[in-house]
């Protein structure tokens, strides 16, 4: 038995509900060093809840977890992080209000103090040095991570989760946000980290760079697992269909459903609420059929943050009509940073 | 428009005395300010600072009378930073939002400051009266000269430890501050501690300067809070420019220029100068709430 065929990470029955909805299901795992495992499934098939738990972002309803034969149950990302698990997280993970370079060190910056105090100097070097020498694209090091690009956020995540050396790397669709060149690097550094040996879960919407990158594949379908194959043995189609439960004729599963001309795509004009008057308009932004379904969350959502604003509004201003469509306007820029991150194309 | 100033008040704005009181009147809010900035930064909206104040100022006369210097500051720093301990314990404990909490913690130390105040007068005494002694501190060179290494800790601990560092990545995003295995409590309660640090030191210089302080009551204390407060926001708006550190002493003697120069013009303190202040906090939100506009990248 060589070293590759040993399981590194064993995921035994393991379940997970938030309230009445059972998003992982009794699924069990056998993932090896020095492989690089491909997780796919629709959206809500339970892949991100199912990676949270085994980066202690999740609890574990039920179920158990072994890492090297030793029972592995992480309270929290920091505790996965010293037993060698890493997690880059699908929604963005960095902290906006600090520098590229605090962010990657955060919770880590005992090994730059001395009598307390941070060695700043130091921890810029080692954060330049991380980019370097895994061949990522560097990144201002003291910009503020708000003010980076989505690109430039996953970039700095995925080297924060790399000076750790971790055993276990796993990585939750972030190549959608990556460039042409950028995802070559990527590609080339995971290669490297499988042949030291390291496990790779992979999860991508992308099911050719998938089957180009992964030697084995899980899929999982309404919170279960369908069946784990091997990369080499399958094709598109086959995944596809063990994804949906049936036949796909289209070049994705996914159809993106154009949205007419009706831009802009919300108006939301001439709402008083205690004296304010609010007039939004949004830039036009293509959305997928995704989006479209959700839309009615999401607009409860966002006329939440223009009520709370406006509220704190009237409360600043002493009760004083005042038009602030400049604060619902950031309100819906940072909602929809948060909550609307697209599958395809771009916002 | 500083030379407006000075030529509409009779050229007595841009004098080094003038400027010297401008600067002198700008110690204690500096003080009190970067304390406010560990609070805030965390979201620990603690509106019972002025009641504090005053409570620790009075404390730290009472020491002071009696061992000094010495314990003017140790009075100053004890009672600070054992009262935003308490603040920083109830708030985490009880789960009320702290702006309301702050102000039930505020209505109790007033009415502390004002059982003392009774007691003092029934006994044939007065609050806490320094009179001409330990007024060095509260005075020109002494209270400037403390703004130095001031600056310096508030620097350093803001920016260059743990504890500052965990305060900015709790008050920017919790959640992921907590992914990254910080305890946002313990990180908010250290916060409140520094916090009470430099309200202590800004309540020794107070005592020093006014020499007797008189309890306030009816929440009158939370006025208190507004000099600072438009000194947090300036400070905020200036952040792209400015450490946070340094932008607060800039805000903070850009208010002391303000309000001199208002009292130099004849405008009354105390009622249009106070509208001056709210209109100003309102501006000053206006700008700095105006950088959070921009397109998703």
């Amino acid at each position: 038995m060589t070293a590759r065929d040993t399981a590194i990470l064993r995921v035994e029955n393991i379940s997970k509900s938030f309230g009445p909805t059972r998003a992982v299901i009794d699924v069990s795992l056998e993932l090896r060093a020095g492989e690089i495992h491909g997780l796919i499934g629709e959206n809500g098939s339970g892949k991100s809840t199912l990676l949270s738990m085994i980066a202690g972002i999740h609890a574990r309803d039920q179920g158990s977890m072994f890492k090297s034969n030793r029972p592995y149950d992480p309270l929290s990302p920091a505790q996965a992080n010293e037993q060698g698990v890493s997690m880059v997280v699908q929604e963005l993970g960095l902290v906006d209000g600090l520098t590229v370079t605090e962010n990657i060190f955060l919770g880590k910056t005992q090994q730059f103090a001395r009598r307390g105090i941070i060695n700043l100097k130091r921890m810029r070097e080692e954060a330049a040095l991380a980019f370097a020498s895994w061949g990522i694209a560097p990144v201002p090091l003291d910009a503020l991570a708000g003010t980076l690009t989505v690109e430039e956020k996953k970039l700095v995540e995925l080297v924060r989760a790399l000076p750790t050396d971790p055993d276990v790397l796993i990585l939750d669709e972030i190549t959608a946000a990556f460039s042409h060149n950028n995802r070559v690097a990527l590609y080339e550094l995971l290669a490297e980290l499988k042949s030291q040996g390291k496990l790779i879960l992979f999860v991508s919407h992308n099911l050719s760079e998938v089957l180009a990158l992964a030697d084995r594949i899980t899929v999982l379908k309404d919170g279960e697992k369908v069946t784990t194959l091997d990369a080499a043995e399958s094709s598109e189609d086959e995944l596809k269909r063990l994804m949906v439960g049936r036949e796909i004729k289209e070049t994705y599963y996914y159809t993106p459903a154009r949205l007419a001309d009706q831009e802009p795509v919300l108006i939301a004009d001439g709402i008083t609420v205690a004296g304010v008057l609010i007039s939004v308009v949004t830039e036009s932004s293509r959305r997928t059929s995704t989006y479209k379904s959700w839309g009615k969350l999401y607009m409860l959502d966002l006329l939440w943050v223009i009520l709370s604003r406006a509220i704190s509004a009237v409360d600043l201003f002493f009760r004083q009509t005042q038009r602030i469509s400049s604060l619902a306007q950031s309100s819906l820029s940072r909602f929809r940073e948060k909550r609307f991150r697209p599958r395809h194309g771009e916002v | 428009m500083f030379l407006i100033v000075h030529i509409a008040a009779d050229f007595r704005f841009l004098t080094a005395r003038n400027l010297g009181i401008i600067i002198s009147h700008a110690v204690i809010p500096t003080f009190v300010t970067w304390g406010m900035v560990f609070s805030f930064t965390s979201g620990m909206i603690d509106l019972s600072v002025g009641a504090i104040v005053i409570l620790a100022s009075n404390f730290a006369g009472f020491l002071g009378l009696k061992w000094g210097y010495a314990g003017l500051l140790l009075g100053g720093l004890a009672a600070g930073v054992f009262l935003q301990a308490l603040n920083g314990f109830v708030f985490l404990k009880t789960n009320i939002p702290p702006w309301v909490a702050g102000l039930g913690m505020a209505m109790i130390y007033e009415s502390i400051g004002a059982i003392y105040s009774n007691l003092a007068v029934r006994s044939g005494g007065m609050v806490v009266t320094l009179g001409s002694k330990l007024r060095a501190l509260g005075e020109l060179p002494f209270n400037v000269l403390m703004l130095v290494p001031g600056m310096v800790i508030v620097y350093i601990l803001f920016c260059r430890t743990s504890i500052g560092l965990n305060v900015r990545a709790v008050g920017s995003d919790l959640r992921v501050t907590r992914q990254m295995g910080i305890d946002p409590e313990r990180a908010k309660f250290l916060g409140m501690v520094v916090c009470g640090v430099f309200l202590g030191l800004g309540s020794a210089i107070n005592q020093s300067y006014v020499g007797q302080l008189l309890p306030r009551t009816g929440l009158s204390s939370v006025s208190f809070i507004f000099q600072p407060l438009t000194a947090v926001l300036i400070a905020s708006s200036m952040s792209a420019i400015f450490n946070v550190v340094i932008g607060v002493v800039i805000g903070t003697i850009s208010l002391s220029a303000l309000f001199n120069a208002l009292t130099l013009l004849g405008v009354p303190s105390g009622t249009w100068q106070e509208v001056v202040m709210r209109l100003l906090v309102i501006l000053v939100t206006i700008v700095s709430m105006g950088d959070e506009e921009g397109i998703v990248k």
